[in-house]
């Protein structure tokens, strides 16, 4: 790879957030539906993300705290799949796009099975969080990029994987939307952007989003040329 | 004043080698917007209990940090300290007869003690748990007044709460263990789960010399698996439950059961506990129960010793107890109380119960399963790493404070 002189360097973000009750709470599912209704969309936001700060485990239930909760507390395997299987990156925005989605879902299922919706089971807590964002480390090229990388703490990662999206409006459908774009501006290299488009960020730790990414680059920095060079 | 309390020489970097550079780079990032900020705590005790237990770890991390991190301890008489314990046993919902004099005896205490504190100097003022509560008054000018609840206040005796409340809601932010604690104030509010800290004489590592010295001290034999559990002669730890658990265990493999604790000498129901605890194991020579002094060090090489450890409360706060034996690499059997199920989650760190039978069933498939045994030690202690570390909780707290600071919400940006 060619060591390009004018590539726009890439500012790492790191975050901090800070969890927040809503006062809100759900002990059955006609509930939760009405809180759905009505908490911020920063809560939805949490919840259908704060596993992939939390946890690492290898093979987690589901990775949205909705769905976990419809299995594990309600029992309810077919609401807990319909949850988990929603892409929050198809919508354009929480508000209304992804809330009513999930409200649908929901509302459709209580429709179908009526009785399951008094049912009185352990409460689900809305929370929502403040987020911090911190500059990190800037990489000044490719190759310092893939250092950094490395390195980073993965809240960096869930920054430019997740709160991307809902921090520059709709981004490509699939993540990454900092990495990519940045990629897109400063060299060509569309088959180490498709590589990184097809990881589904959903279905991986942080951790594994990481090494992914990692191994894409590795494979393609050779051959990843700067805008404009020959 | 303030800091007549000489801690620990503790520098962030001993924290390297378990949390890695990059936590401990983001946490001086932010240290470093705070840098030379002056911060307060003030609780009611220097030793014992949770509370000191975290601030003596904090205090002097946030002062390596950067900042000036002080920690003063209220002072009363014993009176103030009988009003407090049924003031604290009020606010997790006890019913107690709690008249006009006690409340303005408390808050006379507090008023002594906004005399002998002085916070007039500091950003950042935490105060924690609600004996000091009413401090509050000394509030002024641009410092940031918080109040961290340890306590679950979730269902309080309503004229306490209501007593309390008048001061709470002068604070800039309230922090909470879990959603399920709090109550709905009309100040900022945070989530903050506790910590335990990897270098403290509770938790670090152990030569296995030392280790077998202490089963050795107790004459409990190691050539078969170990139960413990950790924790006060209580009812809401249910000990009883535990030793039933073991009973039914113990029909399909050979095993030994301790209960280590202690009971407080003003506790007489602990007392009828223990003596219950005591009847059943009578006969049983595979069962231990120790009456134990305060011994960091000696829990610390019971649950190093440990091949599965319960916290099979019925009632719980947080429950550290389970974060201290998953950091140690033990799989968990406990209740689904309180924080316990934030620290267990089922087939991953351990199994949640709700009955003795659970709890046997899990112990005889770990019994039977030594691979997914160690499995989800190892994975318990990586879970206790990312989320209940003291470097974790400094970090939310030096979040917070930059968020109050900047009165942010949503997405705040610092440069």
């Amino acid at each position: 790879m060619e060591t390009p002189s004018s590539v726009e360097p890439f500012r790492f973000k790191e975050c901090v957030y800070l969890v927040e009750p809503t006062g809100r709470w759900a002990g059955t599912l006609r509930e939760f539906c009405r809180y759905l209704r009505t908490v911020p969309a920063s809560s939805i936001f949490y919840h259908m993300h704060q596993y992939f700060l939390r946890s690492h485990f290898e093979t987690p239930d589901f990775t949205n705290d909705f769905s976990n909760w419809a299995a594990s507390h309600l029992e309810e395997r077919a609401l807990a799949e319909k949850l988990a299987n929603i892409d929050p990156f198809e919508f354009a925005s929480i508000d209304p796009h992804l809330r009513n989605h999930l409200l649908g879902v929901v509302e459709a299922y209580l429709n179908e099975r009526p009785k399951v919706g008094d049912v009185p089971v352990t409460p689900f807590y809305f929370e929502s969080s403040t987020t911090l964002v911190v500059d990190g480390p800037i990489a000044n090229d490719l190759t310092e990029l893939r250092t950094e990388l490395a390195e980073i703490e993965t809240s960096s990662l869930y920054y430019h994987v997740f709160l991307a999206h809902v921090d520059s409006g709709r981004g490509n459908g699939n993540g990454n939307d900092h990495f990519i774009r940045w990629l897109e501006r400063n060299y060509d290299a569309q088959p180490l952007i498709d590589e990184i488009l097809a990881i589904d960020p959903y279905m991986h730790s942080l951790e594994e989003l990481r090494s992914l990414i990692l191994r894409a680059l590795d494979r393609h920095l050779p051959h990843v040329r700067q805008r404009g060079t020959a | 004043m303030a800091l007549d309390w000489a801690g620990p020489e503790l520098k962030i970097d001993d924290y390297a080698p378990i949390v890695g550079d990059a936590q401990l780079a983001l946490l001086r990032r932010l240290a470093d917007r705070l840098r030379g900020k002056r911060v307060l705590h003030i609780n009611s005790t220097r030793s014992g209990g949770g509370v000191a237990e975290i601030l003596r770890r904090m205090v002097p991390l946030m002062n390596d940090l950067g900042l000036q991190a002080d920690w003063a301890v209220i002072r009363g008489n014993d009176e103030f300290y009988a009003i407090t314990k049924s003031f604290h046993n009020a606010l997790q919902g006890e019913d107690v007869d709690f008249t006009r004099e006690k409340f303005d005896h408390l808050y006379e205490c507090n008023r002594d003690n906004m005399k002998l504190i002085d916070t007039d100097a500091y950003d950042f003022v935490v105060v924690h748990d609600p004996q000091p509560a009413a401090m509050v008054e000394k509030k002024k000018g641009r410092a940031r007044w918080i109040w961290r609840c340890h306590i679950d206040v979730s269902h309080p005796h309503r004229g306490v709460w209501n007593y309390l409340y008048q001061y709470v809601c002068r604070y800039d932010a309230a922090i909470f263990s879990m959603s399920e604690f709090a109550q709905e104030l009309p100040i900022r509010e945070v989530l903050i789960h506790p910590s335990i800290d990897p270098l403290s004489e509770k938790n670090h590592e152990l030569d296995q010399a030392e280790i077998d010295a202490v089963y050795s001290h107790y004459d409990i034999a190691r050539d078969k698996p170990v139960l413990l559990q950790v924790s006060r002669f209580d009812r809401f730890k249910d000990p009883l439950g535990v030793v039933k658990s073991y009973k039914m265990v113990k029909k399909h493999h050979d095993c030994t059961l301790i209960l280590a604790g202690g009971t407080a000498s003003d506790d007489p129901e602990g007392e009828a506990v223990l003596a219950e605890v005591r009847e059943q194991a009578a006969g049983d020579p595979d069962i231990h129960v120790l009456l134990l002094p305060h011994d960091d060090r000696l829990i610390n090489a019971l649950q190093r010793g440990a091949d599965i450890i319960y916290q099979k409360s019925l009632k719980e706060g947080f429950g550290l107890t389970v974060s201290e034996a998953l950091w140690k690499g033990k799989p968990v059997i406990g209740g689904s109380a309180g924080g316990i199920a934030l620290q267990v989650h089922d087939g991953h760190t351990g199994y949640l119960v709700e009955s003795s039978e659970g709890a046997s069933y899990w112990t005889r498939f770990m019994l039977e399963h030594p691979e997914t045994r160690r499995h989800l030690g190892q994975v318990g202690r990586e879970h206790v790493r990312r989320n209940f570390l003291t470097t974790r909780n400094l970090l939310d707290y030096l979040g917070l404070f930059l968020i109050v600071q900047d009165d942010a919400r949503g997405l705040h940006y610092i440069h």
